[in-house]
């Protein structure tokens, strides 16, 4: 019995082990050539790690592409509409959770149903929106079809009914109107709410290719996601791979990074996205 | 009602209205026109034929749908995105739950394990995409050189020949996505009662009958939901058709998402799009429906 056990274990962290070999092989092999010279990348035998660290692979991938501007464009579409969304999503949940008022539950669905309608099936219509409002090529563009969120929406109502009744009417016998009761008791309670949300919400919108990639045409909106792609065709050809895997990390860098030191709210949070409702 | 306290009952009411249609104002306008209002648009759109070099819409009813229907092209996409599909969803969702039921257990590492497995989930796929044509580059690659040094085939111009070209897509999607239903389904088996496990195992079941008869059941809602996610993700599979594969070789990773790219934004066929997005819009929504509809019904119970 007892080796059978031990046998389970080893078995368990052999598979482990192989699967996350696997799963890392992408990011190690990209790191890798980060720093490697033009030369190993095509050396034969090919070696894992490079001879010697090539910081100035970054430097020079970063002066070939306006990659400054891409960063402070999705900084700006990242945290702005994260801004906004909280504000929305606040707002909308708070009626849902504690106001009672005709075609609540009418409402209540049409929020709902948005869940059901993923993005992509709406590129189309929403291009020819934006390009009619004429927001083409602006950050603004890439954010503002999110700016409401079903999701964050519900995820906030949830958590607005944990609060008990007698909390805010303590709140208003104290004479808190309803900014003052939100801002003061209700958001510290659901602060887990929010960051979960915010992660989600960051991770989405950092990442995001194709949405961006229609709305947007210069670097003055352009995100790093499509930064990286029109700077991959531009070298093609040219087969700098050190330098495309370096500008790739720093487009994956910051996100990683926070993963890894935040990684037990990354994984709560996700695991929220997948108990949606 | 507690904020508001004005007078009378009826007063009272009215404000609380105002309150909450203010509240949620902001988020319905936009809910409203970026959502709602795009899904009617597409469906008009979808009954008008543009003209090449003018503005003119002529009205053709299902006419782009027809037209779809019976291009061999479409039905091509189709398939791909049914192919890409099948490769993925079974497979992603199997080691979402293999790599959950590994790790749901006090180990050392698991930490690592843990990070190890779903980091794709953070990283864009456009950045992936990326890195994955490098290591399927046929002469400088890893992934061949790993198959030289496992003494296989070695040579395959894996993003210029079919079928490979599809293989390479379902690989980076399901190494982006395996993590992620990893993570969900680790949430669903903390939801477990060990207690349940506990007791199985002292009447003697072996970890294969836990699993079978208590685990898996309890977990069948979960394994849907990750599954219906995965379908619907596969049908919006996009990021890495366009920096791998712009749709090649001769449309062999075209698929449902990238087809109405290159219909609405490089050919500007905005009826015909529109037709394929109405398509795709039916086909995921098809999707949720079912999902939704299983979802109150907890679908354990009912086995």
């Amino acid at each position: 019995m007892r080796r059978r056990r031990d046998i389970a274990k080893i078995l368990t962290y052999a598979l482990l082990a192989i699967a996350s070999l696997v799963w890392l092989f992408p990011l190690v092999w990209l790191v890798a050539t980060a720093f490697k010279s033009q030369a190993e990348v095509f050396a034969r035998p090919l070696g894992l790690l490079p001879s010697q660290v090539r910081w100035d692979n970054f430097a020079r991938a970063w002066s070939y592409a306006p990659f400054a501007a891409y960063y402070w464009n999705t900084i700006v579409i990242v945290v702005g509409l994260l801004a906004i969304q909280l504000v929305t999503i606040t707002m909308a949940a708070y009626a849902f959770a504690r106001l009672q008022f005709p075609g609540r539950d009418f409402l209540f669905l049409l929020f709902l149903a948005q869940l059901m309608i993923t993005p992509q099936s709406t590129i189309l219509p929403n291009y020819i929106t934006v390009s009619s409002l004429r927001l083409l090529d602006t950050r603004l563009a890439v954010m503002i079809p999110y700016f409401a969120s079903a999701f964050g929406t519900f995820l906030m109502r949830q958590a607005f009914l944990t609060i008990p009744a007698d909390l805010e009417d303590a709140a208003s016998i104290d004479g808190c109107n309803i900014l003052q009761y939100l801002w003061h008791v209700a958001l510290p309670i659901v602060r887990p709410a929010l960051v979960a949300f915010s992660i989600i919400s960051v991770t989405f919108h950092w990442n995001e290719f194709f949405w961006p990639l229609i709305v947007t045409e210069t670097a003055r909106s352009r995100p790093l996601t499509v930064g990286l792609t029109i700077f991959a065709q531009q070298s093609e050809g040219g087969a700098e791979w050190h330098l495309l895997m370096a500008a790739t990390m720093m487009v994956v860098a910051p996100l990683l990074l926070g993963f890894i030191l935040f990684q037990r709210q990354f994984v709560q949070s996700f695991m929220h996205s997948g108990l949606k409702g | 009602m507690p904020f508001g306290g004005s007078r009378g009952r009826v007063g009272r009411q009215v404000r609380t209205s105002l309150t909450a249609l203010l509240l949620i104002l902001p988020s319905l306008i936009f809910l409203l026109v970026f959502t709602y209002y795009p899904i009617a648009r597409a469906f008009w759109l979808s009954l008008f034929k543009s003209t090449a070099g003018s503005d003119r819409m002529a009205f053709v009813g299902a006419g782009n749908y027809a037209e779809l229907l019976s291009s061999s092209l479409f039905l091509l996409v189709l398939r791909n995105s049914v192919w890409y599909a099948l490769g993925t969803v079974g497979i992603t969702t199997g080691l979402g739950l293999a790599f959950a039921l590994l790790l749901n257990r006090q180990l050392r590492l698991i930490g690592l394990f843990r990070v190890g497995l779903f980091y794709p989930t953070v990283v864009p796929m456009a950045a992936a995409s990326m890195v994955w044509i490098f290591l399927f580059n046929p002469a400088y690659g890893a992934v061949n050189h790993l198959l030289r040094l496992l003494r296989l085939p070695s040579s395959i111009d894996w993003l210029n020949v079919s079928p490979y070209a599809l293989l390479a897509i379902i690989i980076v999607g399901i190494w982006k996505y395996a993590g992620y239903y990893m993570i969900i389904f680790l949430a669903g088996l903390q939801a477990i009662d060990v207690q349940l496990h506990e007791a199985a195992r002292l009447e003697g079941a072996s970890a294969w009958q836990v699993f079978r008869r208590i685990t898996f059941p309890l977990l069948t809602p979960t394994t849907f939901f990750v599954m219906i996610i995965a379908i619907i993700n596969s049908f919006q599979a996009v990021d890495q058709v366009y920096v791998m594969t712009r749709g090649g070789p001769h449309n062999s990773t075209n698929v449902l998402m990238y087809h109405i790219y290159l219909l609405g934004f490089v050919y500007w066929d905005t009826g015909s799009a529109a037709a394929a997005s109405t398509v795709l819009f039916a086909v995921l929504l098809a999707g949720t429906y079912v999902y939704f509809r299983y979802l109150g019904g907890r679908v354990h119970y009912t086995r």
